[in-house]
C-alpha cells in the first residue's frame, strides 16, 4: 500500500508508514493522527447560510411593511442582488410579488406599475415565508398553506389580498401561465427537431457540465437541479456519471415525449447556456429560475455587455424562441473567445447563492497601478531582483533565472522563495487579512512525465504532490479567538484545500485517455473571480471565514503543453470591506508574475535542473504563524 | 466522488453482506470513525483511500461521511487526511435509509 502522505517516493515504506501515522494538523504536529479526544473548531449548527438566512427573516418580520418585508428577503438582509432571488421565483410567486408589491426581475412591467392597494378588505389572506433553500415563496390562491408544503426558514408573514390584487393577479397569472406553456412547446419541438442523436450528445455534455463543473444550484418551479447542498439530483461528487437520481441520466433512453415538460426545458436552457460560453455558464443561473424566458434575459444582458467593447456587434436574438436563442447562444460563445485575447474577463461571486455574474474590467487604473508598484517595492527589498513594475522585475529574472532552481534564504529553491515573498507582499500590499499561493511541487517530474506521456503518472499523484503557501496577516489572529494556533491551523486547513484545486484542475490539463477521463477533476479556471459573503458558502469557507475574496488562476506552459489554473494567488478578508475591480486586476497582474517565474523555472526543470519545493508543508506553517 | 464509486469495489462478498443487511460486522472490535464537517477541507483523500473491502466513505451534499455500519475502524483515512478532522465514534448512529438506497447501488454491477 502507497499512502499519498508525501511525494518523496524514495522514503522507505517503515518511514513512509511512521510519517502518515503522525497528525498534520499544525497545532498537533507530534502527536499521533486519530487520537484527539475531540475536535479542536466546532461551528454552530446554524454557522453560514442558515444563520444568514434566519437573520434575513428576522430583518423581514421587523420590517414596516410588505415591501420591506420582501426587500430584505430579496437581499437576504443586504447579502445578494435582489434580482437573483427575484428570477428565483415560481410563476406563481413572482406574479404575487408584481401585483402586492411592484418587485420583478423582467425588463416588460407596464411602466410605472403600481403596487395593489393592500388597506382595501381582504377577500384572501396569504403568505409569504422563505426556504430553507434562500427563496421566497408565496401562498397564493390555489395553493395551501406554506408550512405544510415548504421547508420554511422561520414561520409566514401574513398577506392580506384585496379584492383589485386577486384580479390583477389572475390577469398576470393568465398571461404567465401562457407564455410558459409556449416556451415548453417551443422547446419540445426544438429537441423533436434536432433529433435523438443530438440529443443523447446534449445530455452526454451536459453530465459531463455537472461532473466537470460545480455547483450548480438552479430551479425549474418546486423542483432543484443541484449537485452542491440539499438533496443531489444532478452528477457531481455524490452522485456520479449513471446515477439513477441524477436528473439527465435518468432521461438516457427515454423518447423525449415522455420527458417531463420541465426536464425538456432543462435540456434546452443548459444547452443554449454551455453554447453561450461553455460549461462556466451555467453557474450564472445558480440561484434562478432556469427557463427560456430566464435564460434569454441572461443571453441578452451578456450580448449588452459584449458589445460595450468596439469591435464585432452581436445582433439580438431573433425572437425569444429557442432555435433564435441558440443563434445568440453560438454568436455570444464566439465573441467571447475573440474577447478573451483583447479584454479582461472576471466573474463576481455572490457566495450565499453561488451565483456568478460574468464582468469585463475596464483599464487598470491610479489604484491598481499603485498596489503593483508597492508590491514591486517588497520584491526588490526582498529579493535578488530589480524593476519597477513586475514586468520589467520578471524580464529581468527571465535574463538570468537560474536562481529559481537554487537555494535562497530559508528555502530549498528561488522559487519558493519569490512565492512566498510574492505573498507575504500580497498580504500588505491589499490589506488582506490571508494571500496564498499553489502550485506543484517537483516540476523536475512534471517534466519528466510530460516528456514520457505518462498521463497515467501525472493523475495518480495526489495532495503531497502540490503545495500552496498560506501567509495570514498576524493581526488576522483576532478572527480566530487570538490564538496562533488556531490561526496557524486555519492556515494549513486553507493550504491543504488549495492542494486539492491543484490536483482536481492538473488533469484537465491532459489529453482525455482513458486513465484521465476516469479520474475525478474540475475544468480548469481561466480567469479571475471576486467574491462576496463566501463565508456563507460551505463548512469550510464558514470555518476559515472565507467572507471576500479574490482568486486570481494563471495558466503555465510546460514543454509546449498549456496548464491552465496550474498556478493562482489568492486575497482573502474575514470581515470589513469587500474587494474590488482594481484590487483584482492588481492580484492578476501579481499572479501572472508568479506564473512567469513558474514558467521559468519549469524551463530550468525541463533542461535537467532538479527543482522541488519542500516548503510550506504543516511544519512551515507552524513554524511562521504560530511559534 | 465520481472516480471513486467507478472503481470496483472488492469481489468479496463481505462488503455486499453488510450494505445488504445494513449492519456492522460483528468482529469488528474497533469503533468506526467519523469526520468532523466542521473542520473538514472535503479534499475526498479519506474517499480515494479507504480499501475496497470497506468503501465505507461517500460525498453527500456539502459533507464527507463515513457509513459507520461499513467502517471497520482501521486507520487508513486517519492517515491520508491532511488535517486529522477523523474521530472515533463510539457513539455512533444507524444509518438512514435513504443513504442506504444511494450505498446500495454500489454493490450492483457497473454498467
Amino acid at each position: 500500500m502507497t499512502l499519498p502522505i508525501q511525494r518523496d517516493a524514495g522514503a522507505s515504506r517503515r518511514a513512509t508508514l511512521a510519517k502518515a501515522r503522525q497528525s498534520r494538523r499544525p497545532s498537533r504536529l507530534g502527536t499521533p493522527a486519530g487520537t484527539a479526544d475531540k475536535p479542536d473548531y466546532l461551528v454552530p449548527a446554524d454557522a453560514g447560510f442558515p444563520g444568514l438566512l434566519r437573520r434575513a427573516w428576522d430583518l423581514a418580520t421587523a420590517a414596516p411593511d410588505l415591501p420591506a418585508a420582501v426587500d430584505e428577503l430579496l437581499t437576504l438582509g443586504g447579502h445578494v442582488p435582489a434580482g437573483v432571488q427575484l428570477r428565483a421565483l415560481r410563476i406563481t410567486d413572482e406574479c404575487a410579488l408584481k401585483v402586492l408589491c411592484a418587485r420583478s426581475w423582467r425588463p416588460d412591467p407596464p411602466e410605472g406599475h403600481q403596487a395593489g392597494d393592500l388597506a382595501e378588505p381582504p377577500v384572501f389572506r396569504g403568505a409569504i415565508g422563505l426556504t430553507t433553500s434562500g427563496r421566497i415563496v408565496v401562498q397564493v390562491p390555489s395553493r395551501g398553506p406554506l408550512p405544510g408544503e415548504e421547508d420554511l426558514v422561520g414561520g409566514v408573514l401574513r398577506v392580506p389580498w384585496p379584492a383589485a390584487v386577486l384580479a390583477d393577479y389572475q390577469a398576470e397569472l393568465t398571461r404567465m401561465a401562457a407564455r410558459y406553456a409556449g416556451t415548453v412547446a417551443d422547446c419540445r419541438a426544438w429537441l423533436a427537431a434536432e433529433g435523438p442523436d443530438a440529443v443523447q450528445d446534449m445530455l452526454d455534455n451536459l453530465k459531463e457540465a455537472a461532473l466537470r463543473t460545480a455547483p450548480f444550484v438552479l430551479y425549474q418551479e418546486d423542483r432543484q437541479y443541484t449537485n452542491f447542498r440539499d438533496l443531489n439530483t444532478l452528477t457531481g461528487k455524490t452522485l456520479w456519471p449513471g446515477h439513477p437520481d441524477c436528473a439527465l441520466s435518468g432521461l438516457e433512453g427515454v423518447p423525449v415525449g415522455l420527458w417531463s415538460d420541465s426536464d425538456a426545458v432543462l435540456v434546452v436552457c443548459l444547452t443554449l447556456l454551455v453554447r453561450s460560453a461553455g460549461f462556466a455558464r451555467i453557474e450564472e443561473a445558480n440561484g434562478t429560475q432556469l427557463t427560456v424566458e430566464h435564460v434569454a434575459h441572461l443571453l441578452e444582458a451578456t450580448r449588452l455587455k459584449y458589445n460595450g467593447v468596439p469591435g464585432t456587434q452581436i445582433p439580438p436574438a431573433a425572437s425569444t424562441r429557442v432555435a433564435a436563442l441558440a443563434v445568440l447562444a453560438g454568436a455570444l460563445g464566439r465573441r467571447r473567445r475573440e474577447l478573451a485575447g483583447s479584454v479582461q474577463l472576471y466573474r463576481e461571486i455572490h457566495g450565499p447563492l453561488m451565483h456568478k455574474i460574468e464582468r469585463i474590467a475596464g483599464p487598470a487604473g491610479e489604484a491598481a497601478s499603485r498596489r503593483e508598484t508597492d508590491l514591486s517595492a517588497r520584491l526588490r527589498d526582498r529579493l535578488p531582483v530589480s524593476g519597477a513594475t513586475l514586468g520589467e522585475i520578471g524580464a529581468k529574472i527571465a535574463t538570468a533565472p537560474e536562481w529559481l532552481a537554487q537555494p535562497h534564504g530559508e528555502f530549498g529553491t528561488g522559487l519558493e522563495s519569490l512565492v512566498y515573498e510574492t505573498v507575504r507582499a500580497a498580504v500588505e500590499v491589499f490589506d488582506c487579512d490571508f494571500a496564498m499561493s499553489r502550485g506543484m511541487r517537483s516540476l523536475t517530474a512534471l517534466t519528466r512525465a510530460l516528456r514520457a506521456e505518462d498521463w497515467q503518472e501525472i493523475v495518480t499523484w495526489d495532495l503531497p504532490h502540490y503545495y500552496c503557501c498560506v501567509v495570514p496577516d498576524p493581526r488576522a489572529r483576532r478572527h480566530f479567538e487570538d490564538s496562533p494556533s488556531h490561526l496557524a491551523d486555519t492556515a494549513w486547513s486553507m493550504s491543504a484545500r488549495m492542494q486539492y484545486n491543484s490536483w482536481h484542475f492538473i488533469a484537465g490539463n491532459l489529453p482525455r485517455t482513458p486513465e484521465v477521463a476516469a479520474r475525478d477533476f474540475f475544468v480548469p479556471p481561466t480567469i479571475p473571480d471576486v467574491a462576496y459573503y463566501s463565508d456563507q458558502h460551505h463548512h469550510g469557507h464558514v470555518a476559515a471565514k472565507v467572507r471576500f475574496s479574490i482568486r486570481s488562476p494563471q495558466a503555465v506552459e510546460i514543454l509546449g503543453r498549456t496548464f491552465n489554473g496550474f498556478v493562482d494567488l489568492r486575497l482573502l478578508r474575514c470581515a470589513g470591506r469587500p474587494f474590488d475591480e482594481q484590487d483584482l486586476l492588481a492580484a492578476h497582474r501579481a499572479s501572472g508574475f508568479v506564473a512567469a517565474m513558474t514558467g521559468l523555472a519549469a524551463e530550468l526543470a525541463a533542461d535537467g535542473a532538479e527543482l522541488e519545493v519542500t516548503a510550506f508543508d504543516p511544519q512551515w506553517h507552524w513554524s511562521t504563524i504560530a511559534s | 466522488m465520481a472516480w471513486a464509486k467507478q472503481t470496483p469495489y472488492a469481489a468479496t462478498t463481505g462488503r455486499a453482506d453488510r450494505v445488504a443487511q445494513r449492519a456492522r460486522h460483528d468482529g469488528w472490535k474497533k469503533p468506526p470513525r467519523r469526520i468532523e464537517a466542521s473542520e473538514c477541507i472535503t479534499c475526498d483523500l479519506c474517499l480515494r483511500n479507504c480499501p475496497p473491502e470497506f468503501g465505507a466513505i461517500f460525498d453527500r451534499g456539502l459533507d464527507v461521511v463515513i457509513v459507520p455500519e461499513l467502517c471497520s475502524g482501521c486507520p487508513v483515512c486517519v492517515m491520508v487526511c491532511p488535517v486529522d478532522c477523523i474521530y472515533v465514534d463510539e457513539d455512533w448512529s444507524e444509518t438512514d435509509p435513504q443513504m442506504w438506497n444511494h450505498i446500495e447501488l454500489t454493490t450492483e454491477d457497473p454498467p
